[in-house]
């Protein structure tokens, strides 16, 4: 078990170093690996130039993207003790989205707020789907249902926004799709910014979640202050969801996926769980992205859409695979 | 530990429990018995601090289990729940190993201590050869035991179980309180627990608490408390009580009573 840890690990940041490489030296313009390293340090390079402001800064993003959103999946299912858990089914992703999009419709000015907003919205529609769904505790089935009426309800705002407004708000329809494109160093900033806190946080919380995947009782009975816990891990995931929403945009699958699969590879700890998410998820969304851009060049497939290709499928093969491990 | 006038309510409108009061002795077995519905472990449940009693309070050591910080009180009273989850690929050290938690800061590795504790508990439950497997694996008794020794691994001089024996086989159902008994003698554990076998609550306990309708009806040791008209008042039943040489009293029921 140890040894296969270690082997997932190895695999999945020699694969991450792969990719970002691949990544950095493939598209529209091609460099050798040694002139773009080369090019970086003396600036002198013209092509490198146009990678470092256009391609770098869209690779980062993708990397944070995939490592916030799969982390926000791995605690979303721990506060919730619930599977299906993740920000893109219950409504978070898509509440950051639309209140962000209102926002910066209302007053324009604010733009630079977006992350904030995001961040609100988020933590809105996090609250609307445990208030609505609490009665004397947790029951999984309410919650995601009740989470797919709240991110029916926001997605559907969110396209009436677009909808009626298909040719004024075309600026901000990046906001709630996900073309990594026009990604630029200030959004690197904003995302490893907040991202990295959030990441940081993550690791903070690993036993509280280890706790809560036992009874609430007996977590309790441990010297854990349950509430106080999920209330803590729930602002961390809502965090982690809707600033990977500010920047990258609407991306199913990745916080559903993502921690699947790294349990069966490092096991349902959470303190080898949640680095190797991250890692894995970065490793997901940038693969999405990548040959979202280099499969049809010139033209782009969006990662949202290739993670929707792939995860669909995916998550049938493994569930199917997996059958018995998955018992809830 | 002192029960005073606790009363709770799940719902506000119906209290689950009336005013109980009484006394938990240190170092003897306590088992509150009474038919479904009666609060047993809704009692527990308000000892351990998992429900907030509306009015009184459970005190121990001169303070109420509810102003305790949880990670104090879970270094003086460790709980045994009737049904448990775990993650499915939890094996039996590394669940056993959560109940070091209440000593330990949120950064700190296992010390000595830790792993004294885990090697005791695992002991005393009997699943030194099985702290690889993991629980998924194991039989009902086995899983049981692991729960046990999760809470034996806090360390505590408390020691809850809530109906320790249900969804046990009879083989199953001795081992576990035999091994309560065992921790009760040997290592001084003060033990309160809730059964529902009257013969078992009798044979393992040194003292009864009697509940019905959300109260405290009799208090104290078997012999003296457990009686034909007990039964018939409690439960609705009609026994006969004997005696038997090698286990001293027992109960036999003969029918259901007229109400």
């Amino acid at each position: 078990m140890r040894r296969k840890q270690w082997i997932s690990y190895i695999s999945v940041a020699a694969l991450l170093l792969g990719v970002t490489i691949y990544s950095m030296t493939t598209g529209s313009i091609k460099v050798g690996f040694m002139e773009l390293v080369q090019g970086l340090f003396s600036g002198t390079n013209e092509n490198v130039e146009v990678i470092r402001d256009l391609r770098l800064p869209r690779i980062i993003v993708s990397l944070l993207t995939g490592a916030a959103l799969a982390v926000s999946g791995v605690l979303l299912q721990a506060v919730m003790r619930n599977p299906l858990a993740d920000a893109g089914v219950i409504g978070i992703s898509s509440g950051a989205g639309f209140i962000s999009l209102l926002m910066v419709t209302i007053f324009p000015a604010m733009f630079f707020w977006m992350p904030l907003f995001s961040f609100l919205g988020g933590a809105f529609a996090c609250f609307l789907v445990y208030s609505l769904s609490w009665r004397t505790g947790l029951n999984p089935m309410r919650l995601i249902l009740v989470g797919v009426a709240i991110n029916a309800t926001f997605t559907g705002l969110g396209q009436s926004f677009n909808y009626r407004g298909s040719y004024a708000v075309t600026s901000v329809n990046q906001a709630v799709s996900s073309i990594f494109t026009m990604k630029t160093w200030s959004d690197v900033e904003i995302l490893g910014l907040y991202g990295s806190i959030g990441l940081l946080l993550s690791l903070f919380v690993c036993s509280w979640c280890n706790m809560l995947s036992l009874q609430d009782k007996t977590a309790g009975n441990l010297g854990l202050r349950v509430t106080r816990a999920r209330l803590i891990i729930s602002v961390i995931a809502v965090l982690l969801a809707s600033v990977a929403t500010a920047v990258g945009g609407l991306i199913a699958f990745v916080g559903l996926l993502v921690p699947h699969i790294a349990r069966l590879l490092v096991g349902s700890d959470h303190r080898t769980l949640i680095p190797f998410s991250a890692l894995a998820g970065a490793l997901l969304i940038l693969s999405a992205d990548t040959l979202g851009r280099t499969l049809l060049a010139p033209t782009e497939i969006p990662a949202s859409i290739i993670m929707t290709i792939i995860g669909g499928p995916f998550l049938v093969f493994m569930l199917r695979k997996s059958g018995r491990n998955y018992g809830a | 530990m002192e029960l005073k006038g606790i009363t709770f309510s799940y719902d506000k409108k119906q209290d689950q429990l009336k005013g109980i009061s009484g006394t938990i002795e240190v170092g003897r077995i306590t088992t509150i018995i009474g038919p479904n519905g009666s609060g047993k472990s809704t009692l527990l449940g308000v000892m351990a601090r998992n429900f907030a009693p509306q009015s009184g309070a459970a005190v121990l050591d001169g303070k109420a289990v509810a102003s305790y910080h949880p990670k104090e009180l879970a270094r003086k009273l460790a709980v045994v729940h009737q049904q448990n989850d775990a993650p499915s690929d939890l094996t039996v050290e590394g669940l056993t190993a959560f109940g070091r938690l209440p000593h330990r800061s949120m950064w700190s590795q296992r010390g000595q201590e830790d792993e004294d504790a885990i090697e005791w508990a695992l002991e005393s439950t009997n699943l030194l050869g099985k702290r690889r497997q993991r629980i998924v694996e194991l039989s009902g008794g086995e899983r049981q035991r692991v729960w046990l020794a999760m809470a034996l691994a806090q360390k505590t001089p408390i020691l809850f179980l809530d109906e320790p024996t249900t969804f046990l086989d009879v083989y199953h159902q001795i081992e576990v309180l035999e091994l309560i008994r065992r921790l009760n003698v040997r290592d001084k554990l003060t033990i309160v627990m809730v059964l529902h076998d009257m013969n078992q609550a009798v044979r393992y306990s040194d003292k009864l608490i009697v509940m019905k309708d959300g109260q405290a009806m009799l208090e104290g040791a078997p012999q003296q408390i457990v009686t034909e008209q007990m039964m018939r008042e409690i439960y609705g039943v009609e026994v006969a009580i004997k005696h038997d040489e090698q286990t001293g009293m027992y109960i036999v029921p003969l029918g259901i009573g007229r109400g």
